[in-house]
């Protein structure tokens, strides 16, 4: 049986992020505090771990690398791409519901030949600089998410 | 007064590109229309003057964060809520609809948001979707938008990537059909009702195209009607003379009814 393992890559705009700053603004105008609000996207992948190219550290570093330098997830210019999670503030992972990731991974698998990614999903990785993490869940319910098509997890 | 027409202020948040279009159509149908672009030195209580509010079409604050949810915090939004319990109309069209459901105005059932304009499932396109489309209209109920009487049928267009109504509430679409809350429909040429691509262009739940709160002054609709109200505008405008093309298509019913309801309110 094919085993896989899994990947995360977080991709955050180097220019000024807009959609951050305005969600900011809007935080504070309805009253909440909070120093700072950083965005990600975020994409999860499952690799196939059992193939021998894809097992060494090697491979997988490779691997991140060619996914890093797809321009379809980000873009050089203006992205600076990381695997792994930052250890500040409190991160809010928003996904919507419904999205398997499907149109994803037929991106990923059938246009550029990532053929040992298995599953892909994809959402956006909110960072809460300088508030409790109960304020954080109240503004994530209170402006960044709509319950009714999109759900929420903290990231530890 | 005998002479007075109904104002309404068609609300123009940054981003939004449809203000003319929706002054027109209202002006057209014999009412009065100024357009009011919100900005950080608008007072909200400009709004009291105006009798009705069209909110239109486009990309309020670019769609940051999810489509209209900047705008729904804006305390224009909260003087709209306020104005429209007094009874004054609210239409809004495409973003203008998903604003009104990201404050909660509609349905309007309890004091939250109650449902959602998820982004469109389209088997063939992604994103945003452009087409014409059929709506059913099959409200018996009078209310601010039918008082004119509306075709069974009407031909009109689309022009969004998050248009699909949808709520995790069970309940709440039982309790819409009951208050008779649901205006139109996505169906065929002939009126019948098939949940699945392309008569139901972005897989809304129950073929939404448009919902009114329970008293029925307040509309949230995806479709254009203001883009279906001349017959010039229709896709088969080529058949007829020059004349008729510059004559009034169904979809003005809509706005005419919002006139007459507002007359007879300012009786």
């Amino acid at each position: 049986m094919t085993s896989t393992k899994p990947i995360e890559m977080f991709v955050r705009l180097v220019v000024p992020d807009n959609i951050a700053l305005t969600a900011k603004h809007t935080l504070h105008k309805i009253g909440f505090k909070i120093a700072d609000l950083r965005r990600e996207d975020y994409y999860s992948f499952s690799v196939d771990a059992k193939d021998p190219k894809n097992t060494k550290d090697k491979n997988t570093e490779d691997l991140k690398n060619l996914l890093a330098k797809t321009d379809i997830l980000a873009n050089a210019n203006k992205h600076k791409v990381s695997f792994d999670l930052e250890r500040d503030g409190t991160k809010i992972l928003v996904t919507d519901i419904d999205n398997t990731g499907q149109g994803l991974l037929h991106t990923l698998r059938e246009r550029l030949g990532f053929a040992q990614i298995q599953s892909a999903s994809s959402g956006t990785l909110w960072t809460f600089i300088g508030c409790k993490e109960e304020d954080a869940v109240k503004m994530t319910k209170e402006l960044l998410i709509n319950e009714h098509y999109q759900e929420f997890k903290l990231l530890q | 007064m005998a002479n007075k027409r109904p104002k309404i202020a068609v609300i123009w948040f940054p981003g939004q590109n449809c203000e003319d279009e929706s002054k027109l159509v209202c002006e057209f149908a014999g009412m009065k229309a100024d357009i009011i672009v919100v900005n950080s030195s608008v007072d909200p209580k400009i709004l009291e003057q105006y009798d009705g509010f069209f909110i239109g079409g486009g990309w309020s604050y670019e769609d940051r964060i999810r489509a209209g949810a900047i705008a729904a915090k804006d305390p224009i939004m909260l003087k709209i809520k306020e104005e429209a319990k007094k009874g004054k109309v609210v239409l809004g069209v495409c973003n203008g609809a998903q604003i009104l459901v990201e404050t909660g105005i509609i349905p309007g059932l309890r004091d939250k948001v109650q449902l959602a304009l998820a982004p469109n499932t389209n088997p063939k396109v992604f994103g945003y979707y452009n087409t014409w489309v059929y709506v059913k209209h099959e409200c018996k109920k009078t209310n601010a938008f039918n008082l004119a009487g509306i075709d069974e049928v009407l031909h009109i267009p689309v022009a969004h990537g998050e248009g699909r109504f949808t709520t995790t509430d069970k309940e709440l679409i039982k309790q819409l059909i009951k208050n008779e809350q649901i205006l139109f429909r996505y169906c065929d040429e002939d009126g019948n009702i098939d949940e699945k691509y392309p008569i139901n262009p972005n897989g809304a739940v129950y073929n939404i195209a448009g919902i009114t709160n329970k008293e029925g002054n307040v509309l949230a609709i995806m479709p254009h009607p203001e883009r279906a109200s001349w017959n010039k505008q229709l896709p088969y405008f080529e058949q007829h003379n020059f004349e008729e093309n510059e004559k009034a298509a169904p979809c003005m019913k809509l706005f005419e009814s919002i006139r007459m309801y507002l007359e007879k309110r300012m009786k």
